[in-house]
């Protein structure tokens, strides 16, 4: 049985304190269900910007596709979490 | 004027109570017909700069940047012209304060709320250059597409894009002009402000130059029929605020998307105040 190396929840910690420090949005705004550009009024360059964060503090690669596909902080977990644990060994 | 000059000398027998009523309508109908005539004329005149730009196309390769300023230009003083028209038939009244902030070459990035459709032609009558922003319908404007491709102005479709374009821009010390709030605004207030303008200042260094303008009474909103005027000669004011320096927004604990959002805010803010101090004057 393969073990994930990083939880769901141990993500969604790292995304939210990345949202909070890069955006200037409080702890409680982030929610799974948080909507990215409705809720936590993210936009298209803040996406971008986000993605480059990502890519430098959590090792995430994220393509311009698979970023136009995210809505929530539930889709970026979700990806994050199926990219970081197959990139593994 | 045959019509106007009857109502005038109507005698009283004719109805008391009919007078009030019939002066104000031919009054109005003078109005709608002089309004009618300036858009007439904002459209053969876009026909006639798009023929005495056209040419300009045959220019080699290479000059496209001094053929961009030269039909800016071009644009400057026919929105003088036209602005001057508007003025002669009765329609608006402008006033600018602080104009001296918008002489010289040094690029800005000039941003301006929206309250009516003219905006941009006041703007860019007063601006010696200026690259502004167009939405993609009027880059498909059969008269107006001529002139807008030749004067390089920047299409509205790309955000990312259109921030690193007016960057750019300013890089090789153009000036820019935008609406924070990307459309008109709506009666009597403001939008929300995009932050495009805090980014594009940010990236590049310039400082934004604020525009407030405030017209009373309101016409020209966006929506509203070209024929619903208002009763009397709209007064436009442009007053042009100290220039804001958005290196002080950005130091090594904050992040762009940060000093966007306080810069942003911070013009928001600026705007609500003034349009509101302008209110209570009046």
């Amino acid at each position: 049985m393969n073990q994930p190396e990083v939880s769901k929840d141990e993500i969604f910690k790292r995304l939210r304190d990345l949202l909070v420090e890069g955006f200037e949005l409080r702890d409680e705004q982030i929610v799974p269900t948080a909507r990215l550009i409705d809720d936590l009024e993210l936009d298209s360059l803040d996406l971008v910007d986000f993605a480059v964060r990502l890519e430098q503090q959590v090792d995430l690669e994220i393509a311009e596709d698979e970023l136009k596909g995210i809505k929530t902080v539930q889709d970026i977990v979700d990806l994050a979490y199926q990219k970081l644990n197959t990139a593994r060994p | 004027m045959a019509s106007t000059s009857e109502v005038a000398t109507a005698p009283a027998s004719s109805g008391a109570a009919s007078r009030p009523a019939r002066a104000p309508a031919v009054a109005r109908g003078w109005r709608v017909l002089r309004t009618g005539v300036a858009f007439f004329t904002f459209g053969v005149g876009a026909i006639v700069v798009g023929g005495i730009v056209w040419p300009l196309r045959l220019l080699p390769e290479g000059t496209s940047a001094r053929r961009e300023v030269t039909v800016q230009r071009v644009v400057r003083a026919a929105f003088r012209l036209f602005a001057w028209w508007m003025f002669s038939l009765g329609l608006i009244r402008v006033s600018w304060i602080g104009a001296d902030r918008l002489r010289g070459r040094a690029p800005r990035l000039v941003v301006a709320n929206h309250p009516t459709l003219i905006d941009v032609v006041l703007l860019l009558a007063q601006l010696p250059q200026a690259d502004c922003i167009v939405k993609t319908a009027a880059r498909r404007n059969p008269f107006m597409r001529s002139t807008v491709t030749a004067a390089g102005y920047l299409a509205n479709d790309d955000g990312d894009a259109l921030v690193d374009a007016c960057a750019e821009r300013i890089a090789r010390g153009r000036s820019v002009v935008l609406f924070p709030e990307g459309t008109r605004s709506p009666r009597g207030a403001l939008r929300r402000f995009q932050r495009g303008a805090a980014h594009i200042a940010l990236k590049s260094g310039c400082p934004i130059v604020p525009v407030v303008i405030t017209c009373r009474p309101p016409t020209l909103l966006k929506g509203q029929p070209w024929h619903h005027v208002p009763d009397r000669r709209a007064c436009f004011v442009l007053r042009v605020g100290e220039p804001i320096d958005p290196a002080q927004y950005l130091d090594a604990e904050t992040t762009v998307p940060v000093a966007a959002r306080r810069l942003t805010a911070d013009l928001q803010t600026l705007y609500e105040r003034q349009l509101r101090a302008d209110e209570g004057h009046t």
